[in-house]
């Protein structure tokens, strides 16, 4: 079974994952909070019974498939009990188990809600601001607050703070869903649509944040830089998903302009480098579905 | 008037030849069905002739003929509602958002358009798809599967909704297991068997057609 499920995985891929689960592991190990390693395990776990979708395969195969849940999380438990173990933290082996025995009876939260969050001041049509907007939307206030909290408290730097993770949070949930590039009728429509809805959203949409900075800066120069980056954000962000599906590489992309908008605020070289790798990317689409737009 | 002329078309998936000197051509303002087995290269079709995918052969279009797709698996984003959606298809082949024509195709479907797309049943995700692309108007409209788990009263209207399109000019591509249904819609069937077109059916009756697919495999 070991064979087959490394072989499965490929080699290098096993080697590594086997990395950082010793890393992980070591780390956990060296940890001095006594309380970190069953609470990663009670994470660990929690997290795969909520997301797991065979359950009801299970089901229909087995009567009580909460017994074969309970093996699988206390073969996963092994390496947390062997940490705790050799810590000699024996109060949290017993949780641990305890957390083995109870989790696959838990029942899934029901976390997808049918009631619609209507958008109507959004550019009609974008549909890849309206799914970030629903997203983390509910996020966005709260980092609102703490910029109004760091205005009334003389503190620029929480104001530029939450104003950089307002950015980046709603650039890099727009990286989620699988573009749909067939409704393009052509390489222009497909430009003009994003940049449009890019170019009316964004501005909506940072505008409580750019006010609170203009008015704890007292300058207009450090909010422009901080749209200017965030327009740009958006756009790599949407752009590298038609270029790139694979999620590690997706990740390395994100880290990237993660980067490169915290340097198009400090400096205009950093804009121009964002501007060229969305460049790069833009030729990429147009060479990759030249098939759809050729006519 | 010829829209759209595949020819010699050759397809292989590594060792599997899926379409082998396929030749077909369809006119304006015309419904054609198309039947095979399954796997016979349908969507592979339809797929070539999108430009979805390599082959070898030619595929023949004017310039200023726009294709529409709908596909037998839909799929929409997350936390966009149907009318959402119908709005960025809209926008995305470059048209304005007609809330009047959207109403008035929606009088047939009765969607929920204000609800999330993904919250469709599978009938309902089919006529949403359907209802994009028929505002969408393009000159041939490709339906792959269309009529699957499509209620009654929605396969009714769908096909009232094809007529419509076939008498306004627009050629219409229709892939199904139902040889009745396409009968009664179809001006002309085609048999995808052996890799190539085999046969049109233009005047056979259904008990012809089914005999004559029976004689072919």
């Amino acid at each position: 079974m070991l064979y087959r499920l490394l072989r499965q995985i490929g080699f290098l891929r096993s080697c590594f994952l086997l990395g950082i689960a010793y890393v992980v592991m070591y780390f956990l190990y060296k940890i001095d909070n006594q309380y970190a390693v069953s609470g990663v395990f009670l994470a660990l776990a929690l997290s795969l019974n909520q997301y797991r979708r065979d359950r009801q395969f299970l089901q229909l195969l087995i009567s009580r498939p909460s017994l074969l849940l309970m093996i699988e999380y206390l073969i996963l438990s092994v390496p947390f009990v062997v940490v705790s173990s050799m810590k000699e933290e024996w109060v949290q082996v017993g949780v641990m188990l305890l957390v083995v025995v109870l989790v696959p009876f838990f029942k899934k939260i029901q976390t997808e809600h049918h009631f619609t969050v209507p958008l109507p001041f959004m550019y009609r049509g974008g549909i890849d601001m309206l799914y970030s907007m629903r997203m983390v939307g509910w996020i966005l206030p709260v980092l609102i607050a703490g910029g109004v909290m760091g205005c009334c408290y003389d503190n620029v730097k929480i104001v530029r703070v939450c104003t950089v993770l307002y950015m980046i949070l709603l650039s890099i949930s727009m990286c989620n869903p699988q573009p749909l590039v067939r409704h393009f009728s052509s390489f222009r429509q497909f430009l003009v649509m994003n940049f449009k809805m890019v170019g009316y959203n964004l501005p909506l949409l940072v505008l409580p944040m750019v006010v609170l900075l203009v008015y704890s800066e007292n300058t207009i120069s450090m909010p422009l830089c901080l749209l200017l980056g965030g327009f740009l954000f958006a756009l790599a962000s949407l752009f590298v998903r038609y270029v790139i599906s694979n999620s590690l590489f997706m990740f390395i992309h994100i880290a990237l302009f993660v980067a490169l908008y915290v340097t198009t605020v400090m400096s205009v070289w950093g804009g121009i480098l964002f501007a060229i790798v969305i460049a790069i990317y833009l030729f990429g689409i147009k060479i990759k579905y030249n098939y759809l737009w050729k006519y | 008037m010829e829209i759209l002329k595949a020819e010699n078309i050759y397809k292989r998936y590594g060792e599997v030849a899926v379409l082998d000197d396929l030749s077909v051509s369809y006119e304006k303002g015309q419904i054609y069905g198309l039947v095979g087995e399954n796997g016979a290269g349908k969507t592979t079709l339809f797929n070539c002739m999108l430009g979805q995918l390599r082959y070898d052969g030619t595929v023949e279009r004017k310039d200023d003929v726009t294709i529409g797709f709908m596909p037998a698996e839909s799929f929409f984003y997350s936390l966009i509602t149907g009318r959402e959606h119908i709005e960025f298809c809209l926008k995305a082949n470059g048209h304005k958002i007609d809330n009047s024509q959207i109403q008035r195709l929606n009088e047939y479907f009765e969607l929920p358009l204000n609800r999330y797309a993904t919250g469709y049943s599978t009938g309902m995700k089919k006529k949403l798809d359907f209802m994009s692309l028929l505002l969408q108007k393009n000159d041939l409209m490709i339906l792959d599967e269309p009529f699957n788990g499509v209620d009654l009263k929605g396969v009714i209207n769908m096909r009232k909704l094809i007529r419509e399109a076939r008498d306004e000019g627009r050629t219409v591509i229709i892939s199904s297991h139902q040889i009745a249904s396409l009968h009664e819609i179809c001006d002309k069937i085609d048999f995808l068997c052996n890799h190539k077109i085999m046969k049109r059916f233009v005047d056979e009756s259904v008990e012809e057609i089914e005999q004559s697919i029976l004689n072919i495999i």
